[in-house]
């Protein structure tokens, strides 16, 4: 059945040409926003998304997919040629991919970080279409108590791989938790966190504290950078497709890095940025003759880490759609986009809404395709954008964050909140307070409150019922574990 | 390295008791919201099976209370206020970035959406300009950026998608 909705949601580009040339757009805006260094494609779904509120939810779920996997490798463009990653998945790549473009292979660089891509993003939609059906069908057998220590276990593993800082990311995700409280409660129609404001009643909206956290705190943190960088010189690009030998001496390296993608991006919160640092530190141990050394313009330097940091798009919405939990910020977004369009994400989507998962699954693979062709055809044109003036960058960013949060409900209090809730991110990241947790504490916390409310009601309210369940058993389990390997950590980091 | 430096240094990496008292503020916050909301408390004595909503609450304010507590008392043992360095610079335009977003929201709500977002990218266009180049020169750049982004947004947005901005 999924296999029908997903050629179905192909179908939908290719019986129409306006969406598909919609489809070539927003590919398009995906490559040059992931490549302009500050516009990480978190922001790029942030500020993209208010422009999907109107549309099917299909057609927009799979418009900011394509943004998303385009981006991914748009980051890739920025780190080669001007040494500035334009996304975090995109860090290792300008370890050899720099130095490439400053021997004159900028084009050769930029041909393996495509083609890298390319194969990752397939492999990882292929592995993403054979286990999530499996996950979710097992998921299907879950009740109260297992969502409930599943979202907790989404918050706590979120915050773990918050930069190093757990306490600081459980923190921020209990912040996002009390955000996600404001309003009535659904259950006895009780108000918190009101205030006695009429304001605050209809409680804080997602997207305008999506975009407030993601893109307007952004903008600030980039402020400075606006006023001093110089503009960028950005190398010459000839021959983008590297010579066939080359091709057939790295394909190793595609799918290593495709692997390591597919299975780090799966575990909730791993993310790309650590797929790719572990494809790029294995690529180095594994590679018995490099070309011309790691570190110094390896070809295999970039091919790894692309195909990682593309395999992991796919990778990251396994825990999406089979479980309700973002894999990343990203998926994160994309979760909101769902619920705008009053779809929850988890193992009853794959029966209620097949067609969701058919166009997850084909705007993955069409996402893919066009930006290797897009990529291909108009690279040369592309980077012309990191010519861009950043100041000018800013200043687009900030409004598009403005309308963003006023559109979604045309609400001048969104408006206010997302630019008092930017300042409040700007402030958390100067703290060193990671922010992402707070907007999974904001995406879960229902999701927790539901199901231990409810499964504390079918077990008469004792707590044991968490502990009598397998799977829920197992997870708590995980999660001390979690917290384990965090306070051995946290002693070893002290001690040295 | 200096003392000074190596302090720097180490206030660059983590949370130190800045972010205590940040996560303080929002523990304040929770228990104010708990204690002054009659109606909430009142589901804590509530006969019945369902915890209440006010379960959740208790939970966060307390994790926000004994966090911030850990980490102010661990910062200042350590000195360490883990505030990201910023040049005064940075501070003023960052501020002024932020209030005057807020003010042109304002603005916005009384003028409809157009003339506001117009005057706040100029200003801002002009500000956040490459000083080297003459003032003369920077303001006509601002000016036709500025109006180029406004029509955009306004082409896309209510065109387009046909969002009624004001």
């Amino acid at each position: 059945m999924i296999t029908d909705v997903f050629l179905q949601s192909f179908a939908i580009f290719f019986e129409q040409p306006l969406m598909l040339l919609v489809a070539v757009f927003a590919v398009a805006a995906g490559i040059i926003m992931g490549a302009l260094p500050g516009v990480s494609s978190t922001m790029a779904l942030a500020i993209l998304l208010p422009i999907t509120f109107g549309l099917e939810p299909n057609i927009a779920i799979m418009l900011l997919i394509l943004v998303l996997v385009s981006s991914v490798f748009g980051g890739s463009i920025s780190a080669i040629l001007i040494n500035i990653p334009g996304t975090p998945g995109a860090i290792v790549t300008q370890f050899d991919g720099y130095p490439m473009a400053q021997q004159g292979r900028a084009g050769q660089a930029l041909g393996h970080a495509l083609i890298g891509s390319t194969v990752g993003g397939l492999l990882g939609v292929f592995a993403l279409m054979l286990i999530a059906p499996v996950i979710a069908q097992s998921a299907m057998s879950f009740r109260s108590p297992e969502f409930a220590m599943l979202a907790l276990f989404g918050i706590v593993l979120l915050a773990y791989t918050a930069e190093g800082a757990m306490l600081a990311g459980l923190l921020s995700s209990a912040i996002g938790l009390m955000l996600g409280m404001v309003g009535f409660d659904t259950v006895t129609g009780v108000a918190r966190y009101e205030f006695g404001t009429s304001v605050l009643q209809n409680g804080i909206h997602l997207i305008p504290l999506t975009i407030g956290i993601f893109g307007f705190s952004e903008v600030l943190c980039n402020l400075i950078d606006a006023k001093t960088r110089a503009r960028a010189q950005v190398s010459e690009i000839q021959r983008i497709i590297p010579s066939r030998s080359e091709l057939l001496s790295i394909w190793p390296s595609w799918l290593r890095g495709s692997a390591i993608g597919t299975l780090v991006g799966a575990i909730p919160a791993a993310g790309s940025a650590i797929s790719v640092a572990i494809a790029y530190a294995l690529e180095r141990r594994f590679t018995r003759r490099p070309m011309v050394g790691f570190g110094k313009g390896e070809p295999r330097g970039i091919a790894a880490p692309e195909a990682a940091n593309s395999a992991a798009s796919g990778g990251t919405t396994i825990p999406m759609i089979t479980l309700g939990i973002p894999g990343d910020s990203m998926t994160a977004i994309l979760i909101g986009a769902l619920i705008i369009h009053g779809l929850q994400p988890g193992p009853t989507m794959f029966a209620d809404n097949p067609e969701i998962v058919g166009a997850i699954y084909g705007s993955l693979l069409l996402g893919v395709v066009l930006t290797f062709l897009i990529g291909l055809v108009a690279l040369r044109w592309i980077v012309q954008v990191l010519k861009l003036p950043s100041n000018v960058m800013m200043v687009l960013i900030a409004l598009l964050c403005m309308v963003g949060a006023y559109a979604i409900r045309n609400n001048m209090v969104d408006l206010v909140g997302m630019i008092i809730i930017g300042g409040m991110g700007f402030m958390m990241i100067r703290l060193n307070i990671p922010i992402a947790p707070l907007v999974f504490g904001l995406i879960l916390g229902p999701l927790l409150e539901e199901n231990l409310r409810r499964s504390l009601m079918i077990s008469r309210g004792s707590w044991t019922v968490f502990l009598e369940r397998p799977v829920s058993l197992a997870i708590i389990l995980i999660i001390v574990l979690v917290f384990i390997v965090s306070f051995v950590g946290w002693k070893k980091r002290n001690k040295t | 390295m200096s003392e000074s430096a190596a302090d720097q240094q180490k206030d660059e990496g983590s949370a130190g008791y800045a972010a205590g008292l940040f996560f303080l503020f929002w523990a304040a916050v929770g228990w104010a919201g708990l204690f002054f909301n009659t109606q909430l408390r009142a589901t804590l004595t509530h006969p019945g099976l369902d915890p209440g909503p006010a379960l959740l609450p208790i939970f966060t304010s307390t994790a926000l209370s004994i966090g911030g507590v850990w980490f102010l008392l661990s910062g200042l043992v350590k000195k360490r206020s883990g505030i990201a360095r910023l040049a005064y610079l940075a501070i003023v335009l960052t501020g002024a970035f932020f209030v005057s977003a807020l003010m042109t929201t304002v603005w916005i709500s009384h003028a409809g959406f157009i003339v506001p977002a117009f005057v706040f990218g100029a200003v801002w266009l002009t500000v956040l300009s490459n000083p080297t180049a003459r003032l003369r020169e920077r303001l006509v750049f601002s000016l036709i950026a500025s109006g180029i982004i406004v029509a955009g947004i306004h082409l896309v947005f209510v065109t387009l998608l046909r969002v009624p901005l004001p």
